[in-house]
């Protein structure tokens, strides 16, 4: 999608085992950086600017897997989570799946299962973000609208024709047309199928058709309090 | 007297340690060599790492079959 660095976080209090990890997926192509606790990968911040997933061991001293997981789940980080696990515990494993860890592996881990894990992480990433860089040039788009070109989308959108809209907005059909055309050329639009689809990307809920019908109500915009951080 | 199930379980959590950076060390060095030019410190590093991890495994077995015998560390320790 963009040209930031791929990198896989590991994050285990064992040295030995860092750096064996480490070896195994530079043998694979991969660039590594290693934290001996879930604290220090916490405030390093690292994993906020760059592509990548995280190998946690569940077990560790201090900040454990799992708050460290509900810590950037939290904080908005939805960088994909593979867990380590020495004993294979299944209710803590369970509760990790649901929390949304990709992957849960028991130590010690064969390398395919290893790097499939982490193949199938980074793939998610990349449509993570994906999905976030087409929500950002969509809501880039729709702040180039004038407000009125943005009353028009929002009608559009939900389903009003442009004779509607010109009732409900009270102004001439044709001047309408002028504010339509214009509007979907700003937002790269070829149809009102693409405007909807940008219109859920951007968090912009269209109205149900019936509900087009009462006048005076305006579709709501979902606040994102999203948008400010997911791209850690 | 320490609790000996739990003692237990954490020594036999604390081998898996050694044996995750064993198993992940050989495996890596074997896909080094599949590379070209073959990286030698690299396989000397690991290959040293690998000795370490597994006299590490081995004191960590002993630790285990001394607690199943029901001897504590200082019996074990006064034994030839």
């Amino acid at each position: 999608v963009n040209a930031i660095p791929v990198i896989i976080y590991i994050v285990d209090d064992d040295p030995d085992v860092r750096k064996a990890l480490s070896r195994l997926l530079r043998s694979a192509g991969y660039n590594t950086r290693l934290f001996g606790s879930a604290g220090e990968f916490l405030v390093s911040g690292e994993a906020r600017f760059s592509a990548g997933c995280i190998i946690l061991d569940l077990a560790m001293p201090g900040l454990n897997g799992l708050e460290l997981q509900e810590q950037l789940s939290s904080s908005n980080c939805h960088r994909p989570i593979i867990f380590l696990t020495g004993n294979g515990d299944i209710s803590k494993s369970v509760r990790a799946m649901k929390a949304g860890a990709v992957n849960f592996l028991t130590k010690p881990v064969d390398d395919r299962e290893l790097l499939k894990a982490v193949d199938e992480a980074l793939r998610v990433d990349a449509s993570v973000r994906a999905r976030w860089s087409s929500r950002q040039s969509v809501s880039e788009r729709l702040d180039t609208l004038t407000p009125r070109e943005r009353q028009v989308f929002e009608k559009v959108v939900s389903g009003r024709l442009n004779k509607q809209i010109a009732a409900d907005l009270g102004i001439v059909e044709k001047t309408i047309k002028v504010h339509r055309s214009r509007m979907m050329r700003k937002m790269h639009a070829h149809s009102v199928v693409d405007l909807v689809h940008f219109a859920s990307l951007a968090g912009v809920d269209a109205w149900p058709a019936s509900a087009g019908l009462e006048p005076g109500r305006n579709p709501n915009i979902r606040s994102e309090p999203e948008r400010e951080h997911s791209n850690c | 007297v320490p609790d000996s199930p739990s003692v237990l379980a954490a020594l036999v959590h604390e081998l898996n340690q050694p044996l995750t950076a064993i198993l992940s060390n050989a495996q890596a060095a074997q896909r080094f060599l599949a590379s070209n030019p073959v990286d030698l410190e690299e396989l000397r590093e690991i290959l040293s790492d690998i000795v370490t991890d597994d006299k590490r495994a081995a004191g960590i077995v002993r630790s285990i079959g001394a607690m199943l015998q029901g001897g504590s560390d200082d019996d074990r320790k006064g034994r030839p």
